[in-house]
């Protein structure tokens, strides 16, 4: 058992620079791959006329979850070291509900944010500096909102734990629940194509 | 058969009819990891064990200390109530049941110690269990300490040499640097605790703050 | 299954004018899923964290609020959150690599597919002015969310997500709610 390298030793602070370096060029690679870099094709989601964003994070999350599993059960990867962050469900609830809203009316999330920067997207750069400023807003209030930022604290709690339930049943509620949504999203494009060219022929 | 009809399937299906059986073997694997359970490279620890490489010595500590050298991390196994009264100055209090989730590095050169050599010997085999690869024994514990430089026993005779005056005046120092004092020649071993003074830590002494690994972020 | 070659094909015209939406030059979601996990599992398995952006921008405006007036900074332990101790340069950051590595692979990406172009990316319906307006408003609403919620969709989602964390997943949800919630709000900027 060996993995993560770098908790077991295997590079120091600076090597993992370049190796955030490195992983940064893969995921800004595949998302613009995925057409990520573009405000419209992202919000096009939350119109139902392209669920590329469900699709992409949920394919990602279900691999990448298998991945976890599977590598833990045959014992290479050590899962306590993977540093996992703790829950405040009622900030954490708010503050994404908070960034929903940006996100449709923006176009975009930070890390899309940066590839569609580095492609063209001027309306992306207004974005970049709204998401400076919505952070300098934040620090300006926090002493006033601490107490409700740090509020309903569980800890580093999963679904497992919280639900009462194996590891790999989980495993198996997600993978299905993907299958399902996929199969929903795929449906509601198809419906959506269907709505969109019934009224480029009526007009 | 099955097997022909699957492989007529679009890709997509294909993916998706994996990827639930992946799920269902998962159900029934169920919790990949049990939290108890560890390798011990058996081999590894009797030959370190043998051959005293892992073990540190009273008297480089108190030199270290002094020096202000720190690339290490003193942990004190002891409960804290122990800790309290009394701890070797630059040590940290790690009681030895949250050990494993302490936040220890593997690369880390660690420095252990308690009582005596039994509470740090448990220790030491833990955190080898968990592959960490600088951790290291002070040999005697707490009482080696104590007896060697919080309070050493006058070595010398009636007519004790230039060499043993020396010795003697070193002592001395580290001692009172320390906040103990020498021992008169009857008294074997500083044990009880009634015979501690309150030892307050050396003005001197300025604790290095650890290099800001412990707060380094890994959120996002 | 794999249209490799599709990768490498270069294409001449723009496939995102501007008002348009072209999808079938973009690799599929699903393809395109497959491999942020495995990205986002390589870094599980490498780091032992996962992936991140709202840290890098909070580490940014850290570091400018400390240029501009550092007695506002060090008065807020927000900012001294992000500034450190002092011993090593704050941008010497994890994710503010993995986020210049963003920006490049990005940048690659849409090189090769012939996508890089000063364009303003909107619907038909809406000026460019009003479009950078909403625009920095988003932007506003998800850097004070971000820093709400402790992350964002890669951090927070993606991340959090495949780690079943509980707040990861709440988040998920809160955001897709709030975003399907307002989007017949702004439908005039996008469609």
């Amino acid at each position: 058992m060996n993995l993560p390298l770098y908790k077991f030793g295997f590079f120091n602070d600076e090597v993992s620079l370049i190796v955030a370096f490195v992983i940064g060029i893969a995921f800004g690679f595949v998302l613009e791959r995925g057409g990520f870099g573009s405000g419209r094709m992202l919000a096009a989601q939350f119109y139902f006329t392209d669920m590329r964003v469900f699709k992409v994070m949920f394919t990602a999350i279900t691999t990448a979850i298998i991945g976890l599993f599977y590598l833990s059960w045959i014992g290479v990867l050590d899962l306590d070291l993977v540093y996992i962050s703790d829950t405040y469900v009622l900030p954490q609830a708010v503050g994404g509900f908070i960034l929903g809203i940006g996100f449709v009316i923006g176009g975009y999330c930070p890390g899309t944010s940066g590839v569609a920067i580095a492609t063209g997207k001027v309306d992306a750069i207004f974005y970049g500096l709204g998401g400076f400023f919505g952070i300098f807003l934040f620090g300006e209030v926090f002493p006033y909102i601490e107490n409700f930022f740090n509020s309903t604290y569980m800890g580093r709690i999963t679904l497992p734990e919280y639900f009462n339930l194996s590891y790999g049943v989980v495993v198996l509620f997600v993978i299905l629940l993907a299958i399902a949504g996929f199969t929903a999203a795929d449906w509601g494009e198809k419906v959506m194509a269907k709505k969109k060219s019934a009224q480029i022929e009526e007009g | 058969m099955f097997l022909k009809n699957f492989a007529e399937l679009p890709p997509r299906k294909r993916i998706g009819i994996l990827a639930i059986l992946l799920g269902i073997f998962a159900a029934f694997v169920g919790n990949p990891v049990e939290k108890t359970k560890a390798t011990i490279n058996l081999k590894e620890i009797s030959t370190v064990s043998a051959n005293d490489i892992a073990k540190e010595n009273v008297f480089k500590l108190a030199d270290d200390i002094i020096k202000n050298k720190y690339d290490y991390r003193l942990v004190d196994l002891r409960k804290p109530e122990e800790y309290k009264k009394y701890n070797i100055p630059t040590s940290e209090n790690i009681p030895l049941e949250n050990l494993l989730s302490s936040d220890l590095e593997r690369n880390e050169k660690i420095v252990l110690y308690s009582d005596n050599d039994i509470t740090s010997t448990q220790g030491w085999i833990l955190l080898k269990a968990e592959k960490y690869n600088g951790v290291n024994l002070l040999k005697g514990g707490l009482q080696a300490w104590k007896n060697q430089i919080l309070f050493p026993k006058c070595t010398c005779g009636i007519n004790p040499s230039a060499e043993q005056k020396h010795h003697h005046a070193k002592l001395a120092e580290l001692s009172k640097y320390f906040g103990g004092k020498m021992r008169s020649g009857s008294v074997e071993v500083a044990q009880s605790d009634n015979e501690m003074p309150v030892l307050k830590m050396p003005a001197t002494i300025k604790l290095k703050k650890h290099k800001g690994k412990k707060k380094k972020r890994e959120g996002c | 299954m794999f249209k490799f070659k599709e990768w490498f094909h270069h294409h001449h015209h723009d496939n995102v004018r501007e008002g348009e939406l072209t999808p079938y030059h973009y690799t599929n979601p699903y393809l395109i899923g497959l491999l942020l996990g495995i990205v986002l599992l390589l870094t599980f398995v490498i780091m032992g964290r996962g992936l991140g952006a709202s840290g890098a921008l909070s580490t940014v405006v850290a570091m400018i609020v400390n240029t501009v007036s550092p007695e506002t900074a060090h008065h807020n332990s927000f900012y001294m959150g992000y500034l450190g101790d002092g011993e090593h340069n704050p941008l010497k950051n994890w994710l503010i690599f993995q986020m210049i590595g963003v920006v490049i692979g990005g940048f690659i990406s849409g090189a090769i597919a012939g996508r890089t172009k000063f364009i303003v990316s909107k619907g038909p319906r809406i000026t460019n002015k009003k479009r950078f307006l909403f625009a920095f408003i988003g932007g506003t609403l998800m850097g004070f969310g971000a820093k709400m919620a402790r992350g964002c969709t890669s951090g927070q989602g993606l991340t959090g997500g495949s780690l079943l964390s509980l707040g990861g997943w709440t988040f998920m949800f809160a955001t897709f709610a709030g975003a399907y919630a307002f989007a017949y709000f702004v439908r005039r900027q996008w469609t």
